[in-house]
């Protein structure tokens, strides 16, 4: 069987993960029939790379309605949570690149490592929010995650965009700073305090959403 | 004027498909099947390669097997497995077209608009 073959069945096997047992083994064994038949029919590795990708939504919106079926509570907004987490994550992952290739006229190791570490632990949230056994310690890291992009949002901003991060910079200087202490860190935190607050509820109302084993 | 959100495609709460409407892959898909002269013919990969025929390119898998199984849940296909294995090849997955299916793609059918006489017939 051709690699890309293999590809398509793993990605069946990521969709239909936890889908009730009849309904994804029907799709898997549906696919590999499709597979050899269209291999045996002499189609290319290029045309069924294309059959797989053009129906990646379709998969994934078909996997929606199966989930809805089975009685799934909280989908929505679970794969809402999922969403922001892999943003997080791919959001970490553009400033690091952008630091790499622009000059180093505002590095500084320290930040450039608590960087790092954020986007990890944030990976490793996200994987671990998607098995509903170890969803709990999931949210756990996806907030110290979500609080530390925050916190790290002014420093690394300037590697991204200098226009932007400038008035931020000067919005928390001019108008959060005088405030009292307690207003003004909850007015500096609130977009990571409400990114937590999303990733809880999620969490509460989705708990048998997901695979139970590793 | 018209405001964005009137619009159902543009609409945040766009309602469901109605029941009975069949979605122009599906009617195909429904007439490819009636038109199929051997019952066992028609599973997956077949009517991909029957969907082709008007000149695209194979169907995609996940838009293929998503109308399949949304077909068969409305009971306008029935879907059984092969029993036996055949040549050493994986099992098929055969579909049929029900009694509703077939009414559907008439119903369906008839509802479209006539394509309108061509100049040079209508001078004729």
């Amino acid at each position: 069987m051709s690699r890309v073959s293999h590809l398509v069945e793993h990605w069946c096997s990521f969709y239909t993960r936890d889908l009730p047992d009849t309904v994804a083994a029907d799709r898997r064994e549906e696919l590999t029939s499709d597979l050899f038949e269209h291999r045996a029919a002499g189609g290319s590795t290029a045309s069924i790379a294309r059959r797989w990708i053009a129906g990646i939504p379709s998969d994934l919106s078909w996997r929606y309605r199966m989930l809805e079926a089975s009685g799934a509570r909280g989908l929505r907004l679970f794969t809402t949570a999922q969403v922001l987490a892999a943003l997080m994550v791919a959001w970490g992952i553009t400033v690091m690149i952008r630091f790499a290739t622009s000059t180093a006229q505002y590095f500084e190791l320290s930040t450039f490592l608590l960087l790092a570490a954020a986007t990890g632990i944030a990976a490793i949230g996200l994987a671990m929010f998607s098995r509903s056994n170890q969803r709990v310690v999931g949210v756990v890291a996806l907030t110290i995650a979500a609080l530390a992009f925050n916190n790290l949002t002014l420093k690394v901003g300037l590697w991204i965009s200098w226009t932007w991060t400038g008035r931020l910079q000067r919005y928390v200087l001019i108008h959060l700073m005088p405030m009292p202490l307690p207003v003004a860190l909850v007015l500096i935190y609130l977009p990571g305090l409400l990114v937590t607050a999303l990733f809880v509820i999620a969490a509460v109302r989705s708990r048998r959403v997901g695979p139970t084993t590793a | 004027m018209l405001a964005f959100w009137k619009i159902s495609s543009y609409s945040l709460d766009m309602p469901r498909r109605h029941a009975g409407t069949v979605l122009p892959l599906e009617l195909e898909i429904l007439e490819r099947g009636l038109a199929m002269k051997s019952a066992d013919e028609f599973y997956g990969y077949s009517i991909a390669q029957a969907l082709s025929e008007g000149g695209h390119g194979l169907t995609a898998h996940g838009t293929l097997y998503k109308a399949l199984s949304r077909m068969v849940e409305a009971g306008l296909l029935t879907a059984e497995w092969e029993t036996a294995i055949v040549d050493g090849r994986p099992r098929r997955r055969i579909y049929a077209v029900t009694g509703d299916g077939e009414r559907v793609a008439r119903e369906a059918r008839a509802a479209q608009p006539q394509p309108a006489p061509s100049l040079k017939a209508a001078t004729a």
